[in-house]
């Protein structure tokens, strides 16, 4: 019963938010700003619980995953402007997801150029061919490497007072840099395609109301195992890269900070975990877009139908894999710079997909007593609206000539 | 009453309402609609009343003429007789545009982009759904666009129509007066169309469409369904719908069903089912699902090896409704060990006195009852057979293993295919 808990959607799609662009993320937080953005990730770590709960209970109440939701409620304009906005973000999230297997396997000394076309087609078979289900578990196994961070980040002997110190006490700073690591580190923790992925995951379980505290639990405990991990990937980059001056270029210095727990294998380490959790990414992402867009518009869908049963399916599922593969092979691309922005993307796109839930779950006709209560919707208010204030802030940094 | 040609809800819905003064009176939110028809009649329209706080119902009487740039009322404004809506009528707009709906003749569950009105004699009737691009596109605002650039290649934006004669629509959420329109059409498809489309909508339509089926078509459909889905059913249904299906279903596949759903369920259903069924069906259970005996059932026809074909035939005829498979007659000897076994064919054309232990086969083809799911299928498909006698280390026959329970095994039914990976 507890491997149930602890193996349920709601930890799975928490889990499947430390991927590239997340790892990349946190370990620059903690290698540029040292322990400064500690207590913002409290504060996401509320908003994911909130988030995530929000969308499990819709998806248990309506029985409908949120694109169904969307369509059904706000009509066709509405879903296709949602749908563009899940498409971008999904399209950056997925390029940055191959970033990372491209950066992980060239810790073992394997070029892009062909890491890289090799697991776009892996992936493609794997996914539409092959039993992904029997593979999944393994990438998943594979993930826990990131719990190696926890015993780095004690065993760095960090300064615990400091620590406590900038967990509790908020400081800010008015530069493009940073504002932008912020939205990185929002948009990583709360992503909109985990919500769509979240959702549909309950509804395809059938959890019925009456199990719902189960479920719930199971959100939870995710989103905590999720902040705890991000809080000591941090934690380590801020004790082992910030006092060096590192501010994590690439995949090996962002690996340095696994050195106090596994010594010279921490780039090992760091590359098995970064390789599994992108690839992991990577076969969910551009699957899990395709069946959110055409369920929306009602085309057919599914990887048990054929190419040409679901045409718009297949086409935009390899398009999307062909899009993610291919940019990361443009010249001289820095691969942690690709993660990051990824990540500032999905921060700045994800209040529109928050609006859109904060509509249907208040929406009393669809969920009947189980509508948000005032501290849920002051806490996902609160993120959508710190988030699109962040983005003002980016904009103002950038046009006054921070940038660079 | 005039509507200019066909036309769509989506061109509709806005279009200002005027009376035949041509003064304005507001504009079109949505049409009501009565069912019972197989293309729904058009009753009123519902108008956004300019100066008034809510929407208000126009009924069709009073309309002269609906067009794309206006719709005209039969009297002057004063005189117009609105009534107000009590959340019971169905709506095209809210109510079915954008939901799903069935498309009884594709056996398929599809979105609705744009509905079409059209008009019968008098009436103004709902004809079809719109699901295709062009719908999409007409809502969006483009199509004019569109087709005008694809004009340049002589090419058009392909219609993609279903007549409202062969759609099914279901049951629209918890929305206030919800009304739920008989799944007749449903009810005639196949039973593995009908699985296909339980597993492709919502949870609750699910169960809505699986208890309007005739106890044996659902039956025939459950058998279909992936093992996750049955288990839903069968809890969400109610417990005598439940057992109306379970007794019409092989007992094989009731023992199969019963074994994914939580164990008390499962005893109260085995304790309510026919006390004969109850009993083979628990035999089963324990029996390994992937193995022989838990893909046997205990409904095959045996009979004494001192028979005659006739007698044989007239036996058949009394058991034929309980077995699974009517193709082979087992042979039994006094000690209920299996002597041999008879095919239809070889029993219909020996004369009829024949002794079937003269006719039988001989040590037929057996499987154990631990066998794996792959050794049956081989068996059967090395042999050419319709069914493979199981039987333990005494020659005791316990039951048959038949081609449809492997061929599920070598190609599993579409609908039982894995449709989402997520999750």
């Amino acid at each position: 019963m507890l491997f149930l808990v602890i193996l349920g959607p709601g930890v799975i799609s928490a889990l499947a938010g430390n991927d590239a662009g997340g790892t990349a993320t946190y370990s620059i937080v903690g290698a540029r700003f040292g322990y400064h953005m500690l207590w913002m990730l409290i504060l996401v770590g509320v908003s994911l619980v909130v988030i995530q709960e929000m969308c499990a209970r819709m998806g248990v109440v309506t029985g409908k995953g949120l694109s169904d939701l969307i369509r059904e409620e706000f009509g066709l304009r509405w879903t296709f402007f949602a749908m563009l906005i899940l498409l971008i973000a999904n399209v950056a999230v997925t390029i940055s997801e191959f970033a990372g297997i491209a950066a992980s396997l060239e810790i073992f000394g394997l070029t892009r150029f062909i890491s890289v076309p090799l697991m776009v087609v892996v992936i493609w078979f794997l996914m539409t061919r092959g039993s992904y289900k029997g593979v999944e578990r393994i990438f998943f196994a594979m993930c826990f490497v990131y719990f190696a961070y926890i015993f780095s980040g004690f065993m760095a002997r960090p300064d615990w007072a400091a620590v406590f110190q900038q967990t509790v006490v908020p400081s800010f700073s008015f530069d493009y840099s940073f504002i932008m690591v912020a939205i990185a580190m929002i948009g990583t923790t709360v992503t909109p395609w985990m919500q769509f992925y979240l959702q549909s995951s309950v509804v395809e379980k059938g959890v019925k109301i009456k199990q719902y505290k189960y479920q719930r639990w199971d959100v939870i405990i995710g989103s905590i195992v999720a902040v705890a991990i991000a809080f000591f990937i941090i934690l380590a980059c801020a004790t082992v890269l910030h006092p060096q001056g590192i501010i994590v270029h690439d995949a090996k210095e962002a690996a340095l900070a696994l050195a106090p727990f596994a010594g010279n294998f921490a780039a090992f380490l760091f590359a098995l975990g970064l390789f599994a959790s992108s690839t992991l990414g990577a076969s969910i992402l551009p699957l899990s877009s395709s069946y959110a867009i055409c369920e929306a518009f009602g085309w057919e869908n599914g990887i048990s139908k054929k190419f040409s049963e679901a045409p718009i399916f297949y086409g935009l599922y390899t398009l999307l894999i062909l899009v993610g593969g291919g940019m990361v092979l443009l010249p001289r691309l820095n691969l942690i710079n690709v993660m990051l922005f990824s990540q500032t993307t999905n921060g700045i796109l994800f209040p529109f997909i928050l609006i859109f839930m904060l509509l249907l779950v208040n929406n009393k006709r669809l969920m009947g007593g189980y509508t948000n209560s005032r501290f849920n919707n002051f806490v996902a208010g609160a993120t959508a609206l710190v988030l699109i204030l962040l983005t003002c802030l980016l904009l103002a940094a950038t046009f006054s000539g921070q940038a660079g | 009453m005039v509507l200019f040609s066909e036309m769509f809800v989506s061109e509709l819905r806005g279009v200002p309402v005027v009376d035949r003064l041509q003064d304005p009176i507001g504009e079109v939110r949505d049409f009501v609609l009565t069912v019972g028809d197989v293309f729904p009649k058009v009753t009123g329209l519902l108008v956004r009343v300019l100066g008034k706080k809510e929407d208000l119902i126009i009924l069709m009487g009073e309309i002269d003429l609906i067009g794309k740039q206006f719709v005209v009322t039969k009297s002057v404004r004063d005189r117009i007789c609105f009534t107000r809506p009590h959340n019971g009528e169905l709506m095209l707009w809210r109510d079915l545009m954008d939901k799903q709906i069935v498309d009884t003749e594709g056996a398929r569950v599809i979105r609705v982009n744009d509905l079409k009105l059209g008009k019968i004699d008098q009436d103004v009737r709902l004809i079809a759904a719109d699901v295709g691009f062009r719908g999409l596109l007409r809502r969006l605002g483009v199509l004019g666009l569109v087709d005008l650039f694809l004009r340049i290649f002589s090419r058009q934006v392909p219609d993609t129509l279903i007549g409202w004669d062969h759609v099914e629509q279901l049951k629209t959420g918890k929305a206030k007066g919800m009304i739920t329109v008989p799944t007749k059409h449903i009810s005639e498809m196949h039973p593995a169309d009908i699985a296909n489309i339980i597993s492709q909508v919502h949870s609750e339509e699910k169960t809505a469409i699986f208890a309007s089926l005739a106890d044996k078509t659902a039956a025939e459909a459950l058998h279909e369904l992936e093992p996750k889905i049955q288990a839903l059913l069968l809890l969400t249904l109610d417990t005598k719908k439940a057992l109306g299906v379970l007794e019409k279903m092989p007992v094989d596949e009731v023992a199969d069903v019963l074994g994914d759903i939580p164990d008390e369920k499962a005893d109260e259903f085995l304790r309510l089912l026919k006390p004969r069924k109850a009993a083979q069906a628990q035999k089963l259970m324990r029996h390994p699902e992937e193995t022989a005996g838990g893909l046997m059932t205990t409904e095959f026809i045996a009979i004494p090896r001192n028979l005659t074909a006739q007698q044989t035939i007239d036996k058949m005829r009394q058991l034929a409704p309980d077995a699974e498979t009517v193709y082979y007659v087992y042979v039994a000897n006094e000690d209920g060990k299996l002597a041999g076994v008879l095919s239809l064919r070889s029993l219909i054309i020996s004369p009829p006195e024949t002794l079937v232990s003269q006719i039988m086969v001989k040590d037929p083809v057996t499987v154990t009852p631990d066998a794996r799911q792959r050794q049956v299928a081989e068996v059967i498909s090395k042999y050419n057979l319709l069914a493979v006698p199981v039987v333990d280390e005494q020659e005791n026959m316990l039951g048959i293993v038949t081609v449809d329970d492997v061929v599920d095994f070598i190609l599993p039914p579409v609908s039982r295919r894995i449709r989402h990976m997520l999750g």
